[in-house]
Order: C-alpha cells, then structure tokens, then sequence
C-alpha cells in the first residue's frame, strides 16, 4: 500500500475523510448535490473533481474502469475504498 | 443506511476516484508528487473537512432553525388567519346589524316624515278651511250690514219722503179754506136734519 495512503489508514485520516463524504451525501440526500457542497468548500475537493473528469474522459468515459485503473496505478485496491465508503 | 444505494453504483466510484486524486493527484495539487509533507497533507485535508463538517452542520442547524421559523410563522399565519376569520366573522354580524340599524332608522325616518307630512297636510286643510269658514262669515255678515244699510237708508228716504209730500201739500193748500176737521162749537149736524119732515 502507498505509505501515503497507509498514514492516512493509520491515523485514520482515510476514514474521516470518506466518512465527510458520506456525511455529506447523507446530509445532502443526493450525491451530485453533496459533491458540489463539497467542491464549494474545499478546493483540494474541486481540484481533485477536475482532475478526475479529466482522467474519466481519457480513459473513455467510464467511471469504474478509470476508477479501478487508476486505483491500479497508484498500489490501492479498488475494492478496500468500495468497503470502506459502504461501512 | 445503505451508503451504497445513496450513492449508486457509480456515484460511489467517482467519490473514490476523487479520493484518490486528492491522494495522489497530479502536478500542482501538492499532495501526491510533489509531497507537501504528510503533516501539511493531514493539516490542510483534516480542515478542509473539519470546515466542510461544520458548514454542513451549521447548515443542517440552519435548515432546522429555518423550518422551525417556516413552522412558527407558517403557525402564526394560520393563528393569524384563524382569529382574522373569527374577527372576519364578527364584522360581518355587526355589518349586518348595523345595516339592519340603518333600514330600521330609515324606516322610521320615513314614517317620521309620513307623519310629518300628513299634519302638515292636516294644517293646511284646516287653515284653508278656516280661511273659508272666516271668509263666508265675512261675506254673511257683509251682506247683514248691507242690508242693515239698505234698511237704513230706505227709512230715510221713506221719512224724507213723506216729509217732501207734507211740505208738497202745504204748499199747494197754502190760503186755501179748508173745512175744519174739528169743531169747536156743536152747531148739529150738518146738513140739518129736521125732525118729523
């Protein structure tokens, strides 16, 4: 695992910062209103959203494929993040 | 809940692969390539979340206080709206009452008037009546005088007539002998009338 993303696992930055996603979609009760909340408030967010339409489009249009082969590139697995956004 | 079926299927993989770029993403974001520093990574994503936490919260709070608001005004309004219908309610039983007033005085205005109208009527009859009654007395009585007049003058011209004849007559017998009507000596009769002839 990314000794990066292993900090964050570990210090449990990971988990808060899924967790304000999913607080926020709760909140929210919509997912695209939640995302544009949160691009609102902040720009590591927004940055992080462009970034990803970007690589979405070069990668054909398909969000899980550019989604898991993306996880791929950096050393994380898909799937971990799928389960925790879930718990 | 079930964060999958808020999500969606796909709605939770762009959220991951957002996670991901905030992560690892590109040249320029600070976190990834460049390495900011783990510290300065936790710093700055742990306050932009603790910020997005306490706008969210302070927009649940809002939301809350906002439908709270909407609910008290909402029940104002309608205990507003309640007592203004009830209010509505007595106004028009005084409207109608003081419009039941209004005909009620009217109506007797107009029978005050009526009455008004008929001794005023009453009046003028008697008055003409009386001016009649006055005039036919005048006219009666005009007319006794005038006869008394006519009377009076008639005696006159009775008396001063007869006066003319006497003064007539003496005037015409003036040095005329006239046989005496009365006798101071009793010579008979006359002619004589002689016993045994």
């Amino acid at each position: 695992m990314n000794p990066m993303l292993q900090f964050l696992n570990q210090k449990g930055n990971l988990a808060a910062l899924i967790n304000s996603f999913t607080s926020t979609v709760k909140m929210a009760n919509n997912p695209a209103i939640a995302l544009q909340t949160l691009m609102d408030n902040n720009p590591e967010v927004k940055k992080a959203v462009e970034q990803a339409e970007k690589y979405i489009q070069e990668n054909g249009g398909d969000v899980e494929t550019a989604f898991r082969k993306y996880a791929d590139q950096n050393g994380v697995s898909a799937e971990n993040i799928i389960q925790m956004f879930k718990k | 809940m079930n964060e999958n079926s808020l999500f969606g299927g796909s709605g939770l993989m762009i959220f991951g692969l957002i996670l991901l770029f905030m992560i690892f993403g590109g040249g320029g974001f600070g976190y990834g390539a460049n390495g900011g520093g783990v510290a300065a990574l936790n710093a700055d994503m742990q306050r932009g979340f603790d910020t997005q936490n306490l706008n969210a919260q302070t927009s649940a709070i809002l939301s809350a206080v906002n439908a709270g608001t909407a609910q008290s005004v909402a029940a104002t309004n309608q205990s507003f709206h309640d007592s203004l219908m009830a209010n509505q309610g007595l106004y028009n039983e005084i409207s109608r009452d003081i419009a039941t007033l209004g005909i009620g005085q009217a109506n007797l205005l107009a029978k005050q008037n009526e009455c008004c109208c008929a001794t005023k009527e009453l009046i003028m009859q008697s008055n003409y009546d009386g001016a009649m009654r006055d005039a036919a007395t005048n006219a009666n009585f005009t007319a006794q005088i005038q006869g008394v007049k006519d009377m009076i003058a008639q005696n006159k011209i009775e008396a001063l007539q007869a006066q003319v004849n006497k003064l007539q007559l003496q005037q015409a017998t003036a040095g005329v002998l006239r046989f005496p009507n009365t006798w101071s000596y009793d010579a008979g009769q006359f002619p004589p009338v002689f016993a045994g002839v």
